[in-house]
């Protein structure tokens, strides 16, 4: 618990982030608790599939605190998701609701996909040519998205 | 495990490939939970055997096509390289302030001012280039009174007024301010590589034409309706010399988005705020402008308001909306300083302004020279007549 605090506040010298740090405590202390509990339950796929989606909602919530500037603003965005309390200038438009979708479905499909072998193991497998193609893509991609700021974030400490 | 039997038997050729030459197996994932008590090994991971010298290459080859492709589909719509217009570029200028430069004009206000004026022009009159700081879409108070509170700065002030921006307090771009005091070393390089080595060399680098942006306006079903953002207007130097692009000029299609744009942001849109408010706020524009204008004289600033030209439905919805006697007057009033009205002056009237709000190009390089003879022969000018007396007749 007290290290996930302090990997808080090391994060930034805000309440806020000592919330995001201590709501991980919270949660890996309470998994702890469970494993010891149940210790022989085996899930189904059913809750397989529900107890990702639960820890993923969960861990979301820590996120907002670690983003929000202040508790205030985060008790809005927490607000926002049970309700549509967001006016329409500040509501999202169908483009940024699908590249979401589209960013995390892929990034869980990444995951489904190697979450029994390593990334040596496939490019060790792939034709040369298309590890090629797949690295010109993704450094094309980083091109033309072109990014706010050239600067490493680190050196902003 | 939904593994296929060709990719169960892909890991079992690898591992003996691996087990015949005496590395650990390659698939194995373990994690310190797989191993209770036992400290974590160093990660090991070889390099699968493939031929990276030739992937390297066909990569490098395959990137510069697809970048060369899409710089040539940007210049083909008429884009041309342009120096970003970034709080950075904005933070070299508010530097030459203090760094020795502190009696030179200062060009602060919104798009209007930042497009319209030609430094080059400026400069062959007066012999000294102005410093521009303005920003589009960002009214001049957070600057100024940051330039109120420099004791630096003693020069010339030309101070742009465009009603919707100014009155309203509106400050898209108004972080810079604090940026410029606040940059630091790695901002300052990552600046000055990007202007030099990307920026002068790509048309594509332009946030118009980022990945997100350009994929963001396509016809996308709207879920909700919300102010159109802005398109691409301007070109940019490195000296923040700026002007309105040419594509408003040669193409009709492009400048009916503009328009269109314009008369988007002309709606009442729900995060406004309500009238009595909006007054209010009006009045504190008007008051804290007099005060950092109040500031800079008593060491000797020479400040003139600019109400620059705007034409079509521009022009009706600020004079609906922000009527002179209400707002301009009010201003020049209460901050006793002269200002110089478009309307007022038939040498500045008369130019193109493709959509309504900027003057194009060729005529903005003819305006500027107007502007300044106007200011030199009215207001700052060795013969010029006494100022406060100006102020008044200008009305």
């Amino acid at each position: 618990m007290t290290t996930m605090l302090l990997g808080g506040l090391w994060h930034g010298a805000n309440w806020t982030f000592v919330a995001w740090g201590g709501l991980h405590g919270v949660y890996l202390a309470a998994e702890r608790v469970l494993r010891a509990r149940f210790a022989n339950y085996r899930p189904g796929p059913l809750a397989f599939v529900a107890l990702g989606l639960l820890t993923y909602t969960l861990v979301n919530v820590t996120w907002v605190f670690f983003r929000a500037k202040t508790f205030g603003k985060a008790w809005i965005v927490l607000r926002a998701w049970r309700a549509r309390t967001m006016p329409p200038s500040r509501s999202w438009q169908t483009f940024s609701l699908f590249s979401v979708a589209a960013i995390v479905g892929g990034i869980l499909l990444t995951h489904w996909l190697m979450r029994a072998r390593t990334l040596e193991s496939v490019i060790a497998r792939a034709p040369a040519a298309a590890v090629s193609m797949i690295w010109a893509l993704m450094a094309f991609a980083i091109i033309i998205a072109q990014g706010a700021g050239s600067a490493f974030i680190y050196f902003q400490f | 495990m939904p593994s296929s039997t060709s990719s169960s038997d892909g890991l079992r050729d690898l591992a003996e490939r691996d087990a015949r030459a005496g590395m650990p197996d390659r698939d194995a994932r373990q994690t310190a939970a797989d191993r209770p008590g036992v400290a974590q090994p160093v990660p090991m991971r070889p390099v699968p055997a493939q031929p990276w010298g030739r992937i390297l290459l066909g990569t490098v080859l395959l990137l510069v096509l697809l970048v060369a492709g899409w710089e040539e589909y940007w210049r083909a719509y008429g884009v041309r390289p342009s120096i970003a217009n970034t709080f950075g570029l904005w933070s070299m200028q508010r530097r030459r302030i203090d760094a020795g430069e502190g009696a030179a004009t200062v060009l602060l206000g919104d798009s209007r001012l930042y497009f319209d004026i030609h430094l080059p022009v400026w400069e062959r009159l007066d012999g000294r280039r102005p410093i521009q700081l303005s920003f589009e879409g960002t009214a001049p108070l957070p600057a100024l009174e940051d330039l109120a509170a420099d004791p630096k700065f003693t020069g010339r002030l030309l101070i742009g007024v465009a009603p919707d921006v100014f009155f309203s307090g509106f400050k898209f771009r108004a972080a810079a301010v604090g940026y410029a005091h606040k940059e630091s070393p790695s901002q300052r390089i990552g600046q000055w590589l990007s202007m030099h080595f990307i920026e002068p060399y790509f048309a594509f680098d332009d946030p118009d034409y980022a990945l997100q942006t350009v994929l963001a306006r396509q016809p996308w079903l709207v879920r909700v309706h919300q102010r159109l953002p802005v398109r691409k207007l301007a070109m940019t130097e490195s000296d923040r010399n700026t002007y309105l692009w040419s594509k408003l000029e040669t193409d009709p299609e492009y400048r009916t988005i503009v328009r269109k744009i314009w008369l988007n942001h002309m709606q009442r849109w729900d995060d406004e705020p309500p009238p009595a408010v909006a007054l209010k706020n009006e009045k504190e524009q008007i008051e804290r402008t007099a005060q950092a204008v109040a500031k800079l004289r008593a060491r000797g600033v020479k400040v003139l308001f600019v109400r620059m030209p705007s034409d079509g439905a521009y022009l009706e919805f600020e004079n609906r909306k922000y009527p002179r006697a209400r707002t301009w007057d009010a201003l020049l009033a209460a901050s006793g300083v002269p200002g110089i009205y478009f309307a007022d002056y038939p040498e500045l009237q008369g130019y193109e302004l493709p959509e309504w709000s900027h003057i194009k190009h060729s005529d903005a390089e003819r305006f500027t020279g107007e502007l300044y003879k106007v200011i030199q022969r009215d207001f700052w000018g060795p013969n010029a007549p006494g100022v406060s007396a100006k102020a008044s007749a200008a009305r």
